[in-house]
Order: C-alpha cells, then structure tokens, then sequence
C-alpha cells in the first residue's frame, strides 16, 4: 500500500539545516498496522506527513496505493489526501464552531452537502459511538469524543490508509485506550491500513509492525523485518 | 460552504459588525453624494425645461444676473428671422429681504429680484413663464408702472411669513405684495418680480442697460438657426436655448460631481480597508483551521472561494444595510431640504454591486494568503 524510497527531509531554520530524515526506506502492506515509535524530533511526525502527502521530500519518493506523490500537483494531492489518507491530529483540530456531524462533512464541504453525504457522516459518526452526538459542538464534547470526531472525519471517505500522528497526547491513558480500540476497530471493519506515530509503548500490541525512529533514521523493526 | 463562512462571521460577531459598520457607512456617503448632485441635476434641468425661447446675455456670463448690455440690442435681434418678441429684462440680487442679508441665508437663500416691463412684457417676460404659473392674487399689470409692487413665490412668501396684501420689504424699499407663483423649480421660485422701472431706479442702474433679452420664437422656427443669427449680428452677446443652458450648467455641474465622486472614493477606499483588515485578522487568527481544510482535501482554489465567501457576505449586508439607511435618509431629506437629493432604483442597486465588489477586493489578498499556506506548516503554526 504504502512504499517510501530513500526520503529525506531538510528544513531551513534561519542560517541552519535540520536533516528531519536522512534517508528513509519503508514498505507498509494493506490492511497493517504500523505504530513509529521515537523521541521527540527523531522525524516520526515528518514521516508521517511525507506519507499522508502533507508535505514533499527534499530527496526521495513516496507511493501511495501505487500513486506515486511526486507526479501530482497541488491540488491532485489536496484531491488525493481528501479520496484516500485520512488524518487524525494530536490536537484534534476540530473546526470549533461547527457541529460534530459538520466537522466530519468537512472533506466534502466543496463539492456540496447533500442528504447522501449527511448519511454517510452519520454513519462514521454511529461508528465510533457518537451518533447522540451529532449536534454537539467540540466544546461540548470531551477530549476522547473530540478526537473519536476526528477519527469520523479521517475515514469519511474510505481512505486507503489513515495517519495518526500522536492520537492519544493529549488524553489521559483510558481515553486513550479507548480511542485506541476505536482505530483497530476501523481496521478490522474496513480493511483500513494505519499508521500510528507515538512515543508510547503501552498501545503496541501483538501483530503491529512496529517501527523506531532515531535521529531521522528508521532504528529498530519487529522481528522478521 | 455559505454556512461555514456564515458561521466563521457570526462567530466573531464584533469584528464582522464592525467592518459591516464602516462599509455601510461609506455606502451611506456615497449615496447621500450622489444623490445630492443627481437632485441638482434634477432641480436645473426642471428650471431650464420651462425655458422654450432664447435668452441673450453677455457673452461668458455665467447668469443674467451677471450679465448687462445694451438695451438698443433689441432692435437688432428683433430683425433676425424666426424672432417674434424680444423682451428685455433686468435681474439683480436682493441684497437683503426683510432686513435679513439673503446670501449670508446660504446659496439657496438666494432671492433675486427680476425688473420687468408691466405695460408691454407682462405675460412674455421669462417666456411668460411666472405669468402662466400664477397661483395667487394677480401678476403685474399696465398699471403697476412706476408703482412699489411685487409678485413672488410662494416660498419666498412663507419664508417671510407674508400673503398678497402684505408689505415686504427688498432692501430699504417696501413693496405690496400683489400676487404668489409657484413652479416647482427651485432654481425658479427665487424671484421677486417688480416693475423694471422701480429696479432701475432703487438699484441706480443706467436706463439703457439690461441684463438680458428673452426671445420668443415663431412656431416651428429653428432655435438655432435663430441663435446663430443672433451671434452673428451682435458679437459681444451669445444667445443659448433651455437645453443649452443645462449643457453650460451640466460642464459645472459636472466639476461638483468629480469632487463628489473623490469623496465618495475616499469613503469608499476607508470602508473597503475594514474589510480587508477584518478579513486578514480572521485569516490570521485561522491559520491553524485552514491547515486543517487543506490536510482533508481542500485544495487551494477551495480555501480561496471560502475566504472570498465571507467576504463578499460582509459586502453584501453592507450593501443592504448601506443602501437602505442611505435610500431612507435621502428621503428623509428630501422632504425638508430646500436642495431634495435624488436617488434612482438604477443607482442603488449600481451602489449594493459596488458593495459585493468591494467584498469581493476586500477579501481578495486575505483569501490569497489563505490558500497559499503549507498545510502542515498551518497546522503547526495553530
């Protein structure tokens, strides 16, 4: 589903270069789960913006469902992020005055909202436990519910793969959990691959293919990698 | 989409109000100009349209008040062809109407007295123009000659609080008010009409000048052939119909409304920077929010149309709310100005296109730096 080649990712910080990935080569299969593991500034995060086609290498390529990213313009990628990745945040990144159910709508917002579209939302939304809560605005739900929203949003469409960078920080380890078992859920219903980036080990289970950042380098692999 | 950008305005209702409130204002401006030179345009057009014949002045005088000639040029016009009376006339400014200065009134508390001949031009003077619009009492008659009487209109009367019977006093000379006229043009209704010998003789002007010749025409004569006619056999004088008098008019005219329309500009430049500081506040404080739009699909042009949406939305209250205070005081003025601005159903909504315009290039960079933002760049930076 997912093969990078050789990515590296050099940003500019006023006179000096950070190397946030020298170098990355990875292969993630349909239908896998895969937790990066890594301090903080080991690249994990950039990893996973190169893959969800958030942001382009310095040096390198990545291939999506067999789409190579680097051939797609800016708004082919907006397209391609909105038909097939779907993202879930840290901080959630709710649109604060919209509704839950219009927060899951917002990758289809452009193209018009019809009732088909409101039942599909509706749908995501009964999915993750939060069809009661449609009318809700962020502020009224809890941290757990927000980002169970935010998953909602991320598989509206179906995506081939779903990016998670860090999906638990900002909960307390049971919410965590439970957001968690709502990602494994979509992969077991879906099919969905998932590409988690996290630093703790605690959400690992048995199966996951488990990666380990260090210094923009991929460190460590399950065994049999 | 129109929900989302309602909800991102409604959602920071002071500053939208705000910059609702300084377009609408300037829209306000506009009309309230505009309307203004429209209504002047409107009241010179309404006086000239009751102008049928010719008036002969001198030439580059802007009015017969300025103007004096000769009065053996009538015999001269007379001879052209197509003329049928020549009426000469005398006008002056009433330095003072019941001992109040009439200028220092303002410009339209301007009053003039119009010297007239009772005995022959009665009923031609001004094209018999006051004759015909008589509503009160009597017009000047043969027997009015060498006599302290006047008509005048009937604004000029209320003004003074006076009727027919009762005197008025024009400078240090008192005359009986006879008869009230009214026509309806503001530019008319400033004329007090006295024998043209009491004019000369309180106003110590030369008997053998006069300010101007009204020239009635044949029927069917061709106006400027007369004109020409008449040009050409007096050259220090110019002869001019109605409608050229409203073309002269219309050229100064016409410098009042560039200085009307640089205001209005002005108006419009200072409400259009709400907008686009409004807007540019709103994107600042979103970046973090269109990151997000741009990680889950949305491309650029997207971001641009959204942005642009709340912006012509602003423009778009603005107009209403612009257009119909300013609609509404116009209206409100017109009724008790001396000068009632004009507006048209044309012009107001030409003014709420302008407003959505002005939504339109008042959002236009906040929504370009909008679309341009890195996603992932955007997100962090929230």
């Amino acid at each position: 589903m997912i093969v990078a080649r050789d990515l590296h990712k050099t940003y500019r910080v006023g006179p000096r270069e950070v190397h946030a990935l020298r170098g990355v080569d990875i292969e993630i299969a349909k239908g896998e789960i895969c937790v990066i593991l890594g301090r903080s500034g080991s690249g994990k995060s950039t990893l996973l913006h190169l893959l969800g086609a958030l942001d382009a290498p310095t040096r390198g390529s990545v291939e999506v469902g067999g789409v190579d990213l680097s051939r797609l313009s800016d708004r082919e990628l907006s397209l391609f992020r909105r038909d097939h990745v779907g993202f879930v945040f840290q901080a959630f990144n709710l649109i604060g005055n919209l509704t839950a159910l219009e927060n899951v709508l917002i990758p289809l917002m452009p193209k018009g909202i019809g009732e088909r579209e409101i039942g599909q939302a509706m749908g995501r939304l009964r999915a993750v436990g939060l069809g009661d809560r449609s009318d809700h605005r962020p502020q009224q739900l809890s941290g757990g519910e927000q980002q169970r929203v935010a998953i909602a949003r991320a598989i509206l469409k179906d995506p081939w793969v779903l990016l998670a960078d860090e999906p638990t920080g900002e909960l307390d380890t049971v919410t965590g959990g439970q957001v968690m078992a709502t990602l494994r859920e979509m992969n077991q219903s879906m099919g969905t691959t998932i590409v988690i980036v996290t630093h703790d080990l605690t959400y690992v289970r048995p199966g996951d293919r488990v990666l380990r950042m260090e210094d923009g380098r991929l460190a460590a692999r399950t065994p049999g990698e | 989409m129109i929900r989302f950008a309602l909800r991102s305005l409604v959602s920071r209702p002071l500053r939208s109000f705000l910059a609702l409130i300084g377009l609408s204002i300037s829209l306000v401006g506009v009309i309230g100009l505009i309307s203004v030179s429209l209504g002047l345009r409107r009241s010179v057009r309404a006086a000239l349209e009751q102008v049928h014949g010719i008036v002969v002045i001198k030439k580059n005088s802007l009015d017969p008040i300025f103007s004096r000639l000769p009065v053996d040029h009538a015999a001269p016009i007379s001879r052209v062809s197509g003329v049928r009376h020549v009426v000469p006339e005398l006008w002056e400014v009433a330095p003072s109407v019941e001992g109040q200065g009439t200028l220092t009134q303002g410009l339209f508390g301007a009053v003039a007295v119009f010297g007239i001949d009772p005995v022959r031009d009665a009923e031609r003077a001004a094209g018999g123009l006051y004759f015909r619009h008589l509503r009160e009492g009597r017009f000047l008659g043969p027997a009015d000659a060498g006599r302290a009487v006047t008509v005048v209109s009937r604004t000029i009367a209320a003004r003074f609080g006076k009727r027919v019977g009762d005197p008025l006093r024009i400078a240090d000379h008192t005359f009986e008010i006879v008869g009230l006229y009214e026509t309806g043009a503001l530019f008319l209704d400033v004329a007090m009409i006295i024998p043209i010998d009491m004019l000369r003789a309180r106003q110590m002007v030369r008997d053998d000048a006069v300010s101007n010749f009204y020239v009635d025409v044949e029927p069917n004569a061709d106006l400027a052939k007369i004109c020409s006619g008449i040009e050409a056999a007096l050259p220090d004088v110019e002869a001019n119909t109605g409608p050229q008098w409203e073309a002269k008019f219309g050229g100064i005219l016409e410098e009042l409304e560039i200085y009307l329309r640089l205001v209005s500009s002005i108006a419009i430049l200072v409400g259009t920077i709400g907008i686009v500081n409004t807007m540019l506040m709103s994107v600042t404080e979103r970046v973090a929010e269109f990151g997000v739009l741009r990680a889950n699909g949305w491309t650029r042009a997207d971001v641009l149309r959204l942005v642009l949406c709340e912006s012509v939305i602003l423009g778009a209250v603005s107009g209403v709310v612009g257009c119909g205070v300013g609609t509404l005081g116009v209206h409100v003025v017109a009724r008790f100005a001396a000068l009632a601005p004009v507006t048209t159903p044309s012009f107001v909504a030409a003014t709420f296109v302008l407003a959505l315009l002005l939504g339109v290039v008042g959002g236009l960079y906040p929504a370009l730096r909008a679309a341009r933002m890195n996603p992932i760049e955007a997100i962090r930076f929230g």
